[in-house]
């Protein structure tokens, strides 16, 4: 028997920079304001047929490095593959930053002595190691969306789909059919353009 | 506006002085040769009880040798407005938390900018601003780009401190109207923000 | 006064609520003279390209080397002294004076200063390091802690430390090398005269890697300290951010490494292998019967300058 195993996808061809999947996440788990558990990333800005931008948060990696590199063990993986950590076991040392390929996890600072906290990183909307849905849970790592069935806040809340979220055959099941029917059927430019310019 | 474009006239508007959109230069043209071919209207008095000028300003001199770039404002996605409410909303504030100049690489390195350095902006209304180079590949050599979303700065000066208390917004900067150029709309009397032109300098 | 008094409070509570893990609702200057932070920039989506090349090897080294290679240190290198003592045991000389002023006072303050941020950082990267076994959570995220509060106080006697000491920490061939090939006579039960000047090779070693391995410590740990910095040098060493920091926590713990290894040999020598080593540095003499055997050549110095004389006696 095989378990979901839960994937974030970024469709690079279809994200539009609008920052509402960063912005859905920062409102919805109510974060401090210098940690991007989710950003937006534009490349190689104003460069035409270079220019992309994609969504990146934790990818929760199958063999993730920072559940692998943690100095006390406070990374798990869920069953459903969704990588988690206890923020109480967590000392902030910042190694899992230094295992991180997508530069996932974040530290918020304090006021007083600049000092880093404990590290907070994008949860899947599945909240923590704490009771579901329990204060401490929500004070700590935000809403648990995935206990109650919805989907993660980023992806309900992109506007073109660009960023997928689900188990990873699904995922990429609804990426293979977009690939395979890119230029038919989709109207890829403005309703009368052909009138307009006679081609 | 290109007359062969997307806006394309498909009616007569009988009360516009132009009953069918033609191209007008801007009163602050770059091309000298363009004004001659596509000169803007006669200066209208009592505008909506207010005498604006036209021609007299497009023909006072070639503005290009003095402000050689040209100057387009506009809007950035996560603001709106004057972005009273939205720089007050610390998340999209966050986004883009200080006024800034989309620049050109090239241009920037006419001027000695690097990415990220102040710079000044001068309009032929004589301000001038001082904002934040922020190199774009999406800006031509030729201009540059000011957000219009910001305020609280005023020529260099921080007047942040005049907000009543507890009402600053977390993103301050200096606005982009103190140095969009003269101009109007010859029907709504709208301010003409998006064609004018400046002179750059490294702060 | 009052108002100092509600500062230190108010900083320690805010202190208090980042070691005990909670993430207060921080408002972040946004202001323009904040500088960008690169670790949310396109730089991060460019790196993955490049994350064999750092990335994998902290991992491999993290996840494999790191804490082994401590432990066996850390055991290793307490084992060997330990078999050491049993087999040779402590070197004993007469404290008995005459005795030469070795350490003048202000030499045995930044001495001792030193030895207390060594004490606090040593323990708490260790703790860090093996965290795991020690559940994590408050009593580690204070190590971490103490271990920067330690890092300060060392960074106060740097420079002091070096200038003191530097002139007679210079290494010299011809002693050094025969210190070497007989290890300074601690292998021999006897009394053998060592050649060294007012400092043995052992303390030189210790003495150099205290200073430029410090000196890295320094570096590589405030980098990873301080994370978020914009500097032009990076651009330089065509590096990203996160690659810095990737370099510095490999180079902290090599480096860390080494200092451990030495830090523990020097307590094994001043508490266990010579006797009355730990009082040389509390009152600042030494008995001229230990300079005579394990400094000679500066016993040598100081005969022929006449400080001392000829006819001293063993006594046995």
């Amino acid at each position: 028997m095989s378990y979901a195993r839960m994937k974030f996808y970024c469709d690079d061809r279809r994200c539009i920079d609008c920052d509402g999947c960063s912005v859905a996440c920062a409102e919805a788990h109510e974060l401090p304001v210098g940690i991007s558990r989710r950003k937006v990333v534009t490349l190689n800005e104003g460069v035409e047929g270079k220019e992309f931008s994609t969504s990146m948060a934790c990818m929760h990696c199958t063999d993730a490095p920072c559940e692998q590199v943690c100095p006390v063990d406070c990374f798990y993986i869920r069953e459903d593959g969704i990588v988690l950590h206890d923020k109480n076991i967590c000392i902030g040392c910042g190694y899992c930053l230094y295992a991180c390929p997508f530069g996932a996890p974040q530290f918020p600072e304090d006021n007083a002595f600049g000092t880093r906290g404990v590290m907070d990183k994008c949860t899947m909307c599945a909240g923590g190691p704490e009771p579901t849905n329990s204060a401490a849970e929500r004070k700590l790592y935000g809403q648990n969306r995935i206990a109650e069935g919805k989907v993660p806040v980023c992806a309900a809340m992109c506007s073109t789909k660009a960023l997928l979220v689900g188990d990873g055959e699904d995922v990429s099941n609804i990426y293979r059919q977009r690939v395979a029917s890119r230029g038919h059927g989709v109207q890829s430019r403005p309703y009368g353009w052909s009138t307009a310019y006679g081609r | 506006m290109v007359p062969y474009g997307n806006a394309k006239a498909r009616a007569v508007v009988w009360t516009f002085p132009d009953r069918i959109p033609i191209h007008r230069e801007p009163l602050h043209s770059p091309r000298q040769d363009l004004v001659k071919e596509y000169p803007t209207y006669k200066d209208k008095p009592n505008h909506y009880r207010v005498d604006t000028r036209y021609a007299s300003v497009q023909d006072e001199k070639d503005w290009s040798k003095e402000f050689p770039v040209n100057l387009i404002t506009g809007r950035l996605v996560n603001m709106n407005g004057a972005g009273v409410e939205t720089r007050s909303s610390k998340y999209l504030a966050k986004l883009s938390p200080e006024m800034f100049c989309d620049i050109n690489p090239g241009l920037a390195a006419n001027h000695g900018i690097r990415n990220g350095d102040m710079m000044w902006i001068h309009s032929p209304e004589g301000s001038k601003i001082k904002v934040k180079a922020h190199f774009s590949y999406s800006v031509t050599e030729d201009r540059v780009f000011l957000p219009m979303h910001f305020a609280g700065y005023f020529q260099g000066k921080d007047l942040s401190a005049n907000y009543p208390k507890g009402h600053k917004p977390y993103a301050v900067g200096e606005s982009a109207n103190t140095v969009t150029n003269y101009g109007y709309d010859i029907v709504t009397q709208l301010p003409e923000t998006k064609g004018g032109l400046c002179r750059i300098e490294k702060a | 006064m009052k108002k100092t008094v509600l500062f230190i409070l108010m900083t320690l509570g805010a202190y208090a609520r980042v070691i005990s893990g909670q993430v207060p609702l921080v408002q972040t200057d946004l202001s323009a003279s904040k500088g960008g932070d690169l670790l949310v920039s396109s730089q991060m989506i460019q790196n993955i390209l490049h994350y064999q090349t750092w990335g994998e090897l902290f991992v491999y080294l993290q996840v494999h080397w790191f804490r082994l290679l401590f432990a066996v240190i850390l055991i290793g290198v307490i084992v060997v002294f330990a078999i050491h003592y049993l087999i040779i045991g402590a070197k004993v000389f007469n404290e008995n004076c005459p005795c030469v002023l070795v350490y003048p006072l202000f030499q045995r303050v930044v001495h001792w200063i030193a030895a207390l941020s060594f004490v606090l950082i040593i323990p708490t990267g260790l703790i860090m390091e093996f965290g795991k076994y020690l559940g994590g959570g408050e009593f580690v995220r204070i190590s971490r802690h103490i271990h920067a509060i330690g890092t300060v106080i060392f960074i106060i006697v740097f420079i002091p430390l070096f200038y003191i000491w530097v002139r007679a920490m210079l290494l010299s061939f011809r002693d050094d090398t025969r210190w070497i090939y007989m290890l300074g006579g601690y292998l021999n039960k006897k009394h053998v005269k060592v050649p060294a000047g007012k400092f043995t090779f052992g303390q030189k070693m210790w003495f150099w890697m205290a200073i430029l391995g410090g000196f890295v410590m320094i570096v590589t740990g405030a980098a990873m300290y301080f994370q978020n910095f914009d500097i032009a040098l990076l651009s330089k060493l065509h590096l990203d951010q996160v690659d810095l920091l990737r370099i510095s926590a490999i180079t902290h713990n090599f480096v860390g490494m080494a200092i451990l290894a030495l830090f523990i040999t020097h307590l094994y020598m001043s508490l266990f292998a010579i006797k009355g080593s730990l009082q040389s540095m509390i009152t600042g003499f030494k008995s001229v019967h230990e300079l005579k055997y394990l400094h000679h050549s500066y016993y040598r110095k100081l005969l022929t300058k006449g400080f001392i004389s000829e006819d001293y006696e063993e006594d046995k």
